[in-house]
């Protein structure tokens, strides 16, 4: 969480609130840099927003100076008497409009695809309640808990104040995922500014929003919604692990009875032998000379599609 | 010699004579307005191409996030 330099310095990247922060912490997902800044094929927001700013600031501070300048009452004893001009205001209606319009066109690009949701491998479901979150992902095998903010006079040493938990939610990176908002008592909002989510927690509905963390690292997030006296102190960090995260298939395969009805063996003894640092060659797999993590990619999508056949077939 | 005190019609004639152009004031404040606009637009192309040349970077394995 080292402050982003600019220029000639290599980047740090920030993904904590920091102190006198001005701008967005860094982008870890393909929707928070189309909202800050562009990836190729997805629309900008921010940064293009702001040329337009820029612009118009300059403009109407000009203007604004240059008729104190020239209309000072020493300089220009006799004020103008000038009622209307039906041309300006024309101008002036139609040439704000035309800057929305260039302004709306990426803005609906980016509000759209937002919705989207592809395929995920994992849900994970965030409760809300006061004045904590309650995890669960139920998709191979049954796991909850919960996540309280750690006090301040038990935090260690290098742990940012007032965001860290006791329990971290651990997800892997570079995979789809589904997140399911829901609330227990009050309106809650489960917000991670690296990742360009903020998700409304309400008591009887089911908000859905989907990630994919393009990078791993700990990303921290505060409650976005009033809920109370402790609203300030619920968090939602998140640890992104490495695509093979450990954590992650120890909690989700750990009861192999349990996963009878899920995906058969070899798909769980190959990811877990990945995930131990096994190539693939030496499960039996031929390479695909792709980088490595590119490779993982495709291996994981497709022994899950094989997975996925042969269990159909089977049922 | 003294300097002599300006007269009001000697500023009412002063401001007749340099009535300021609308549309050059106009043309003007977009031009400075595009110019100031133009740094920030340097600046956006350059943090975008740091973040594909990072993501790049990351995904050929020339560099990790993770500490080992």
């Amino acid at each position: 969480m080292i402050l982003k330099n600019i220029w000639l310095f290599p980047i740090a990247y920030c993904d904590a609130a920091e102190p006198w922060q001005l701008g967005f912490q860094d982008a870890a997902t393909p929707m928070m840099q189309g909202i800050i800044e562009h990836q190729a094929l997805t629309p900008i927001l921010h940064h293009d927003i702001y040329i337009f700013l820029i612009i118009i600031l300059i403009f109407v501070l000009w203007m604004l100076v240059r008729a104190l300048w020239h209309f000072h009452y020493k300089r220009n004893p006799i004020p103008e008497r000038i009622v209307h001009g039906t041309t300006i205001e024309i101008i002036w209606t139609i040439f704000p409009s035309i800057i929305l319009m260039f302004i709306a066109i990426p803005s609906f690009a980016l509000l759209y695809s937002m919705d989207k949701v592809v395929d995920p491998t994992i849900t994970i479901k965030a409760i809300g309640h006061q004045w904590y979150w309650n995890y669960n992902s139920s998709d191979e095998q049954s796991l909850t808990f919960d996540s309280y903010m750690i006090p301040e006079d038990d935090l260690e040493l290098g742990q940012l104040r007032l965001l860290e938990v006791d329990n971290r939610v651990v997800i892997p990176a570079r995979t789809h995922l589904r997140m399911i908002i829901t609330s227990a008592d009050v309106l809650h909002s489960w917000a991670v500014p690296s990742l360009g989510v903020k998700c409304d927690a309400v008591p009887g509905r089911l908000n859905q929003t989907s990630i994919f963390i393009k990078r791993e690292g700990v990303y921290y997030g505060q409650c976005s919604e009033i809920c109370g006296t402790n609203h300030a102190f619920m968090r939602a960090p998140e640890y992104i692990g490495r695509l093979l995260s450990l954590l992650w298939l120890s909690r989700t395969f750990s009861n192999r009875a349990n996963l009878g009805a899920s995906y058969p063996k070899s798909y769980r003894s190959n990811i877990m032998a990945r995930a131990v640092g096994k190539s693939w060659g030496s499960m039996g797999l031929p390479s695909l000379g792709l980088p490595s993590k590119a490779e993982d990619m495709v291996r994981i999508t497709s022994l899950k599609r094989r997975a996925r056949l042969k269990l159909d077939r089977t049922s | 010699m003294a300097h002599a005190k300006r007269l009001p019609v000697d500023a009412v004639a002063a401001a007749a004579r340099s009535k300021p152009n609308l549309l050059r004031e106009i043309f003007t404040g977009l031009g400075l307005g595009v110019f100031c606009a133009s740094f920030w637009k340097m600046h956006h192309v350059n943090e975008r191409r740091k973040t594909e040349e990072f993501y790049a970077k990351l995904d050929a394995g020339e560099i990790t996030v993770r500490v080992e």
